[in-house]
């Protein structure tokens, strides 16, 4: 801007107020948070343990500590730590879970002064170092049977435990209150997120809760290019996307969508996602969406085409993603077996493929073979009349048969031998027919099995 | 003095400037890829073969003959549209790949479908057919199809450049279509001893094509050279008499 006002034609009257230019006003320093240094909310409250999941509009972080007390980790969010407790709170308030918090750097120092009854505020180290002396043995996360006897012994509170020698302690009350005292002074115990956190995440506040349609359209719009730009920037491509949607009474809806090939295409992805937006039941509104990639691979840049469509490469794969949703898409894949039904197996169209040998077998194979009657002028020779469905078709010439025999290898009860004959009827049409069992015996039937040429 | 009337233009020249006027106009009438299928029925055809990015009908009774000609010309669209795939929508697919890899077609770039409803079937044909990724869609079994299903088809066939292949089980009074040609295959009993089937033999009836006349040729497969002949022009069928 300075740029273009000094660039003017001096003449002009310019009816500016006299303002120096002055270099802008640096932005106000954040408060200051310790850098390098994880930062954690420990909140504590009535039956908190079953919102984790709601608690990931948070943070992509969150894990339990028992049934009444989550940890979201906040290292790293951009908003400012007093402001964020105070929307945290807030929003738990609001979906009925009224609940306390307290962010620091010790999670176990937090839940323990949370539950000697610390009013919900953000401590520095300084603050929490301060505190934790005061605090009365019964607030730690310690065994009943340990607590009384360290009452027993006059350690009221933890200046005076932590006072005594280590070894006599470690001795007497085991590990547990050695790993206790460790995770107090900010030795940070490991928890386990409730979710691994996805690499790529895009997400969308909202001030007026979503109702409609075409605004959750809009908003996935607004995501996917969000998280697309992030996954462009990081040289990924999604193999599965997860939209959550958080509603404002504290549930949530989650849709997960696979891609069959890596795909960072901003159009595929939202016409993949815009089909399931019907799937999305907004009760009272949404509030916040979010929009995730949890399984990213790989993949190369590409310079975008001139012309808008995908070329052949990408636009197969994002046709079977499109067909898949929908419909049942596989390929055929060739099965080392000479059982006419084992012989080819169904794959995932992203599957590796594999060419088959021909093979004089027909072309469509009937999954249910159809029950035939025949007449044959002995009993182990080809038939000369077939008779399906109260139609008569008399057999020109048959060649076979080709007797196959079941894969004694194979577990369950085994099938009798078949005896296949390749006829062409006077009709003209051919059939792949083969006699169950032993010919002569009462229980061999003939069945029309496939359709040859 | 006097300027000359210009000279009348010759009226060859009109008439190929009008013909190439109207070819314009239709799109299906272009210069555009076509498959081979025999070289006499190439010659009969009004496009020297059967178009790419059109809608074709097969109609037949006998599910192999028909399955035989359809999975012929999916071979054959894949092999000229290489890199592209073939797809095969079925109410319940039962292709057999040992079988139909004797006909040229490639596994590796056919993708079934299974498409219970024709809502379904007729969607997925679309969808796939606007595609520039797909060489060739069969659509197994569709009943009736009304003229707006079959002419959104050919229009989607137009956008990708795909053939699409309809392959009805044999409607007696098939009604009108929107389809570039119909054909009726029926099966013919090859010369043949009580033990030797020979080779497979079928009589191709063009029922309909636009611009082109009705024809019938009796074909016969070669599985050793893999080719198809033609061994001579059947009688003329009772083609429809409605003009496109």
């Amino acid at each position: 801007m300075a740029g273009r006002r000094c660039a003017r034609t001096p003449a002009l009257p310019l009816l500016l107020p006299a303002r120096r230019l002055r270099p802008p006003t640096p932005l106000p320093a954040p408060p200051e948070t310790p850098t390098g240094h994880r930062r954690f909310l420990v909140l504590h409250g009535a039956g908190l343990g079953e919102a984790a999941a709601w608690a990931l509009r948070f943070s992509p972080l969150v894990g339990r500590l028992g049934a009444d007390a989550l940890l979201i980790e906040t290292t790293g969010l951009p908003e400012a730590e007093p402001a964020l407790l105070a929307r945290v709170l807030a929003a738990f308030a609001r979906a009925g879970l009224p609940a306390t918090g307290l962010l620091g750097a010790a999670p176990a120092a937090l839940g323990a002064l949370l539950r000697a009854g610390h009013p919900p505020a953000v401590l520095t180290p300084a603050e929490e170092t301060a505190a934790l002396p005061l605090l009365p043995v019964t607030a730690l996360a310690l065994p009943p049977e340990t607590i009384l006897a360290l009452h027993r012994l006059g350690l009221r509170d933890l200046a005076a435990l932590e006072a005594q020698p280590r070894a006599p302690l470690a001795r007497r009350f085991g590990g547990a209150l050695m790993t206790e005292l460790a995770a107090l002074r900010g030795a940070v115990a490991p928890y386990t997120p409730i979710r691994p956190p996805p690499r790529h995440v895009a997400a969308c506040d909202f001030l007026e809760p979503l109702l409609t349609a075409p605004a959750l359209a809009h908003a996935l719009h607004r995501l996917v290019a969000e998280l697309c730009e992030g996954l462009n920037a990081a040289g990924h491509g999604a193999r599965a996307l997860r939209l959550t949607a958080f509603r404002g009474d504290g549930s949530w809806q989650e849709l997960g969508q696979g891609i069959g090939q890596a795909s960072r295409d901003p159009a595929h992805v939202e016409r993949l996602l815009a089909r399931r937006i019907e799937e999305l039941r907004p009760e009272f509104g949404f509030e916040r969406m979010m929009l995730a990639a949890p399984v990213t691979e790989l993949l190369e840049a590409r310079q975008s085409n001139l012309a808008p469509e995908a070329g052949p490469e990408e636009a197969l794969p994002q046709l079977l993603d499109r067909l898949g949703q929908r419909l049942e898409v596989w390929r055929l894949i060739p099965h080392a077996s000479h059982w006419p039904e084992r012989a080819q197996r169904r794959a995932s169209p992203f599957a590796p493929a594999a060419p088959f040998t021909p093979a004089p077998r027909p072309l469509r194979l009937l999954r249910r073979p159809l029950p035939l009657e025949a007449v044959a002028l002995l009993p182990d020779a080809p038939p000369s009349l077939l008779r399906q469905g109260g139609r008569a078709e008399r057999v020109v010439s048959a060649e076979g048969p080709e007797r196959l025999t079941p894969e004694w290898w194979q577990p369950g009860r085994q099938a009798p031998p078949r005896d296949y004959y390749r006829v062409q009827l006077a009709s003209g049409a051919r059939w792949w027919v083969c006699r169950r069992g032993e010919p002569g015996t009462p229980d061999a039937r003939w069945f029309l099995h496939g359709y040859l040429f | 003095m006097f300027a000359r009337p210009a000279p009348l233009p010759d009226r060859s020249t009109t008439l190929a400037r009008l013909r190439d006027r109207l070819a314009r106009l239709d799109h299906t009438a272009q210069d555009r890829d076509t498959l081979p299928v025999t070289p006499e029925i190439n010659q009969h055809l009004p496009w020297g073969g059967l178009p790419l990015a059109g809608l074709h009908e097969l109609l037949s009774d006998a599910p192999g003959h028909a399955t035989a000609f359809a999975a012929l010309l999916l071979a054959r669209a894949q092999a000229r549209l290489a890199r592209r795939a073939a797809l095969w929508i079925a109410a319940e697919p039962d292709a057999y790949m040992p079988g139909l890899a004797g006909l040229g077609l490639d596994a590796t770039r056919l993708f079934l479908l299974r498409a219970p409803r024709q809502r379904d079937a007729l969607w997925a044909a679309e969808e796939a057919l606007r595609s520039p990724a797909i060489a060739a869609v069969l659509l197994l079994g569709a009943r009736t199809l009304d003229m707006t299903a079959a002419r959104r088809l050919q229009l989607a066939a137009e956008t990708g450049g795909g053939i699409a292949l309809l392959l009805r089980e044999e409607a007696s009074t098939p009604g009108p279509t929107t389809a570039l040609t119909r054909w009726r295959i029926t099966p013919r009993a090859a010369p043949a001893t009580p033990h030797h089937l020979g080779p497979p033999t079928w009589e191709v009836a063009l029922l309909r094509a636009r611009g082109g006349r009705p024809g019938a040729w009796l074909l016969q497969w070669d599985p050793a050279t893999g080719q198809l002949t033609t061994t001579l022009p059947a009688a003329a069928p009772a083609a429809e008499r409605r003009r496109a």
